[in-house]
């Protein structure tokens, strides 16, 4: 080990010098971004024009010889026993070349029924069931009406009030357990579970004792002398990525190897999970993907669409393509789960929090690990803090991990909680913040985007101006913060391949899932080896290179970008120790100003350009690997409660309500948030703009509706299923924040998930301003504004 | 989807020859293709025969034409169906807006003839989903569209709609549905241009084997519970009918007309609520209003005359945010709203506040 100097604080507030011990080889710190040429410079993203060409290679582009097209047969029905699956009817029709029943049913909660070699239980309707595959798309559509299915159908329940009913249909029979993706999601074993509820999860800040922590909150929320309580509703949300889940599956001529074209954010995960599912070795199953359109967090694994694809092509002995289609996308692939919370805070008349109370229900459907505590644990210095949660399961498509998990929702009431208190002890909400959140970053931030938004021009509730011919349009304004966590993947390794005419490689197992991480690759490996950007040939997106991390948790810039910088370094190490063989030089040379400069004899050489030095290798290439380490100096990466650890995030949003038709329109966002060291802050600013139109989006528009009478979704579609379009998007201002470490030899953080955590809050706050009437639930629909204002007599 | 032939007209003629034969079942035609598509592929409708009619080549009045027409060249059946014919005699010869009904919603939206004389119409068409779709949708496939009730538009459902026995949006989701004429089917009208058109008293010209015929839009839609309604259809074309022109009076002096729909999102979304204002005011003194025609739209299984806030306008001596006030409750007196959707009573009242406000304050 070694020791290096790090600076650490926020760039324009304080930075200071600290040391960390790290190992040896390490590279040496980057000071700020304005002193680096590549990093920290807006570099526009260099696949770009591929992607706006339509050159680049999505998963639903690829074609394959001979390729088959898959189908999923879907249980219509919501609950539901299964006898039989019969698929020889389907076998006999034109064009068929596969098909078969399921095996055995993936991201659902696991009721232990294991592993059978058919699917039993029908628990949501659009559940796969069966799959064919077929020459022609219509083909197979049309083989699937002729597989036999003998149900037993059941009675089901879909609304998650009459799901909480003793005498509610039960949606599994025994207890379940639940296991996460890299995203999130997942559950604790063991909970209680009784009829449809399981639970609760009791949760306290990390290092407290729950059942002191839930004695001193019902006592601090007794003794006020303030306090709120309130309940706030939040709706299921599907992820709704551009490009539907779905995979291009074949084998080898052998049949023993499998490759994988998958619209993914995790390869690996999907590699280890079909080696898993279909009992091959890992070596044996390769999975690609060149682009991927969204994930939000439903697109890690194998999927049942990709376990049915490959079992397909195996049997077709043709390689098939399974894309899902739009609707099966909101049916089956995973949503935000709903929520019901109950928000009680207290406080000391000057504005100290002192008890900070959680109790609710998330609806995942079919799905465990619906909860919402992120946010109340972790986001304000409080000395009592309990959260309470249960699932409750209905017969409806299971949630998976969706950007944050649990955070939006947390943050919807949380937050609105705290605005509520703010106007208790008349108190200004930022002003209430700055007393109960010692968050550096969150403090900078408030402080920075209040002053850009003009928060002080913000008028007192419903006194906002008046605008329209009847004065029927009020403005209001509103803020609320978020919290996420500095997580990093430490499996992540990184090959940097310096050729001989000076051209550089990087090859790394990580996959774009719409971010757009080759750039950031580019950047730092050109940076380390003071080149241009364009020199730099990124490959990822095959589990053939080295692995990377998976694009979940806002991990992938700070997790690979290290393992790049440090391959890079090594890389740059090695050329310069057989520059120094072949020119007969004193010692090991230096790469400075772009050329290699040495001693040779006592007397300085004179620069040899980076190009120039490379052709005089007498090998082809030099080559760099380094795999991502824990942070420097910490082993617990992303501890709760850990400020070091926590990443920020505050919003402030203006909107304006039309009292007379009950429309919500969002004027302008001032965004401000931190995500370490911003590699590229066009990027970084591109993922804010996205995670705050999806949060607007999820504010005002999104909810999937089922049919209670039947259970079918009703809006399975994007023209029922509300998503903000152009005209929807505010303007919006992002204040981002370059806080500096010493994590790591990049000292980047992840954004995607903390940009979209605190929108619907703020927007819900603003609202509340404008018309002085709060709506707990969202989507904050003109019907919920209208009968809020008409039951306040507004 | 089905299978199915597709066909190519040239001609009217040729397109009326193909609906006529009964050669390979059921004949639809196609235009923009933007609903019929949507219904094949959801399996709503399954035509054995696609006839398209986006080529058609007509002279002289071309399908995708905007014009004004002197009064001397109406044709006699659109001229006995305009407004101001009283007590037997005939209307007035007027200028007329001809509209081909293969003219796109964009063209709609950007031509300065309707901007200028049938705002209304204009304003609705550039409002209408999003500026890809208005591009390729026509004015004939807007009136002619079916509606998106969810379970109309859900194979599933075997609604009455579609021939089964139960309206599942009754007692069902019903957020979006109607809150007049609600019964027994109470999916709303789903076309913009439709309201707009019905406040501009607008004919429609339907070649038929037999000839050219004329209807008002207002008779031309109907509601399955109004004589010669069926629950099945949303209007009066028979199968073997094509949509050919819209004849719109054009404005005479002090007359004016205004389309405001609510969206709960701005881009491409169906309306909450729509309503369109034709106006006449006096030339003289203080203007008051002569004339008035209020349709609301999203309320209805066909676009909705609101001849309670007609009245209360014309009564009203003069105008302030309480007389306002007063036409929009009027606009919604005998609502009937379902389980979910009472929130539209407000919501219309509130819209119908706002149009007036635009144009009488």
């Amino acid at each position: 080990m070694s020791q290096i100097e790090v600076p650490v604080g926020i760039v324009g507030v304080e930075v200071h010098s600290e040391q960390r011990e790290v190992p040896d080889g390490t590279p040496p710190a980057w000071r700020e971004n304005a002193s680096l040429k590549q990093v920290g410079k807006p570099v526009p993203r260099i696949d770009g024009n591929e992607k706006v060409s339509g050159r680049a290679r999505y998963t639903s582009d690829v074609v394959r010889p001979g390729m088959l097209h898959g189908k999923v047969l879907r249980s219509p029905h919501p609950h539901a026993r299964i006898h039989r699956i019969d698929v020889s009817e389907a076998l006999k029709m034109p064009g068929v070349k596969a098909a078969l029943a399921l095996p055995h049913l993936l991201g659902i909660a696991d009721d232990g029924s294991g592993k059978t070699t058919q699917v039993q239980s029908v628990r949501y309707y659009g559940q796969p069931l069966a799959a064919v595959a077929a020459q022609t798309v219509e083909q197979a559509v049309a083989a699937l009406s002729k597989i036999k299915v003998d149900y037993d159908v059941l009675p089901f329940v879909v609304d998650p009030t009459e799901a909480r009913q003793p005498a509610a249909p039960k949606v599994f029979a025994q207890p379940v357990i639940a296991r996460g993706s890299a995203g999130g999601g997942g559950s604790k074993d063991k909970l209680n579970q009784v009829g449809n509820v399981r639970g609760p999860k009791r949760s306290v800040p990390r290092g407290r004792e729950v059942e002191k922590q839930a004695t001193q909150v019902t006592q601090a929320l007794l003794a006020g002398p303030q306090g709120v309580r309130a309940t706030y509703k939040t709706q299921v949300q599907t992820h709704s990525a551009l490009e539907t889940h779905g995979v291009v599956a074949e084998w080898s001529r052998a049949g023993d190897e499998l490759t994988v074209w998958a619209s993914t954010q995790g390869i690996f995960s999907v590699r280890d999970e079909l080696a898993e599912y279909l009992g091959i070795e890992q070596s044996k199953v390769r999975v690609i993907t060149d682009y991927c359109g969204g994930g939000f967090g439903a697109k890690f694994g194998a999927g049942n669409y990709g376990v049915l694809a490959a079992l397909l092509a195996k049997e077709a002995k043709a390689p098939v393509r399974l894309m899902l289609d739009r609707r099966e996308e909101h049916l089956a692939v995973g949503n935000r789960p709903g929520s019901e919370q109950t928000v009680a805070l207290a406080a000391s008349t000057d504005g100290k929090l002192t008890a900070i109370e959680v109790k609710g229900f998330g609806f995942g459907g079919a799905g465990a690990g619906a909860g919402f505590a992120g946010p109340a644990l972790s986001m304000y210095d409080c000395p009592a803090v309990y959260v309470e949660e249960f699932d409750v399961f209905t017969h409806s498509g299971p949630l998976a991990a969706f950007r944050a998990p649990g955070h939006p929702q947390g943050a919807f009431a949380l937050e609105q909680a705290m605005d509520e208190l703010a106007e208790r002890l008349h108190l200004d909400p930022v002003a209430l913040r700055d007393k109960n959140d010692t968050h550096p970053a969150r403090r900078e931030q408030r402080k920075r985007a209040a002053t850009a938004f003009g928060w002080q021009n913000r008028t007192a509730t419903g006194q906002g101006p008046r605008t329209g011919k009847l004065g029927e349009v009020r403005r209001g304004s509103g803020m609320a913060q978020g919290c996420w966590y500095h997580l990093v993947n430490v499996d992540s390794r990184a090959e940097v391949r310096i050729h001989r005419d000076g051209s550089v490689e990087v090859l790394t197992g990580v996959q774009d899932i719409g971010s757009g991480i080759r750039t950031p690759l580019a950047q730092v490996v050109a940076e380390e080896l003071q080149i241009p950007i364009a020199k730099v040939k990124v490959t990822i997106g095959d589990t053939r290179l080295p692995p990377g991390p998976g694009s979940g948790g806002s991990v992938t810039t700070a997790s690979i970008t290290p393992a790049a910088r440090e391959a890079a370094y090594a890389a740059k190490q090695a050329l310069l120790k057989e520059l120094q063989a072949v020119l007969g030089l004193d010692k090991v040379p230096e790469l400075t100003g772009g050329a290699v400069v040495g001693l040779k004899a006592g007397k300085p050489t004179p620069p040899l350009p980076f190009d120039k030095a490379c052709a005089r290798m007498r090998r082809t290439e030099v080559l760099g690997s380094a795999v991502r380490e824990l942070d420097y100096g910490a082993t617990a990466n992303g501890k709760r409660g850990n400020f070091l650890a926590q990443l920020g995030g505050v919003q402030f949003a203006e909107v304006e309500v039309s009292t007379l038709t009950g429309v919500v329109r969002v004027l302008r966002i001032v965004a401000s948030h931190d995500c370490g060291r911003p590699v590229n802050p066009l990027l970084v600013e591109n993922q804010i703009h996205g995670g705050i139109i999806q949060g607007l989006s999820y504010a005002l528009f999104e909810e999937r509706r089922l049919d209670p009478k039947t259970g079918r979704i009703l809006n399975g579609n994007l023209e029922q299923y509300k998503i903000a379009g152009a005209l929807d998007v505010p303007k919006i201002e992002v204040l981002l924040l370059e806080e500096l470490r010493g994590r790591s030899s990049t000292d980047a953080s992840g954004i995607g998930e903390p940009a979209t955590v605190p929108t619907a809050a703020a927007i819900a706050n603003a609202v509340y301003n404008a018309i002085g009437v709060r709506i707990r639930e969202l989507p904050i629909t003109p019907a919920k504004v209208l009968a809020a204002l008409a039951s306040a007599g507004k | 989807m089905n299978s199915f032939t597709l066909t190519i007209p040239r001609t009217i003629k040729q397109t009326l020859d193909e609906l006529g034969s009964t050669k390979g079942g059921p004949a639809r035609i196609k235009a923009g293709g933007i609903d019929v598509l949507d219904l094949m592929k959801e399996g709503i409708e399954q035509p054995g025969r696609l006839i398209n009619i986006r080529q058609l080549d007509e002279k002289p009045h071309a399908l995708r034409e905007i014009s004004e027409v002197k009064a001397d060249a109406i044709p006699e059946g659109v001229w006995r169906l305009l407004p101001g014919g009283d007590n037997g005699n005939p209307p007035p010869r007027r200028d007329c807006l001809r509209i081909g009904t293969l003219t796109t919603l964009a063209e709609l939206s950007h031509s300065p003839l309707l901007q200028s004389k049938a705002a209304a119409l204009s304003e609705s068409a550039s409002l209408i989903a999003t500026p890809q779709i208005r591009q390729v949708a026509t004015l004939g496939g807007n009136l002619l569209q079916r509606p998106r009730c969810w379970y109309f538009r859900s194979a599933e459902y075997p609604c009455a709609k579609k021939g089964g026995s139960v309206c599942f949006a009754r007692d069902g989701e019903n957020d979006f549905h109607a809150i007049f004429d609600n019964q027994p089917c109470c999916a709303v009208h789903p076309s913009g241009t439709a309201v707009a058109l019905a406040a501009l008293d607008a004919v429609l010209a339907l070649q038929t084997p037999q000839g050219e015929r004329f209807a008002r839009l207002s008779s031309f839609l109907v509601s399955p519970s109004q004589p010669g309604g069926a629950i099945g259809r949303e209007n009066r074309l028979e199968e073997d009918m094509i949509l050919k022109n819209i004849w719109i009076p054009s404005p005479g002096p002090g007359e004016q007309s205004l389309y405001r729909k609510v969206k709960h999102k701005q881009s491409f979304d169906w309306p909450l609520a729509e309503v369109a204002i034709s106006l006449r005011r006096g030339l003289t003194g203080n203007k008051a209003p002569e004339a008035v025609r209020i349709i609301l739209g999203s309320v209805a299984p066909v676009p909705y005359r609101a001849r309670s806030a007609e009245a209360a306008l014309l009564q009203s001596p003069s105008f302030d945010a309480e007389r306002i006030r007063k036409i929009g409750q009027a606009a919604v007196s005998g609502a009937t709203p379902l389980s979910r959707n009472g929130y539209k009573v407000q919501l219309v009242s509130g819209l119908v506040q706002q149009a007036v406000a635009e144009l009488l304050l």
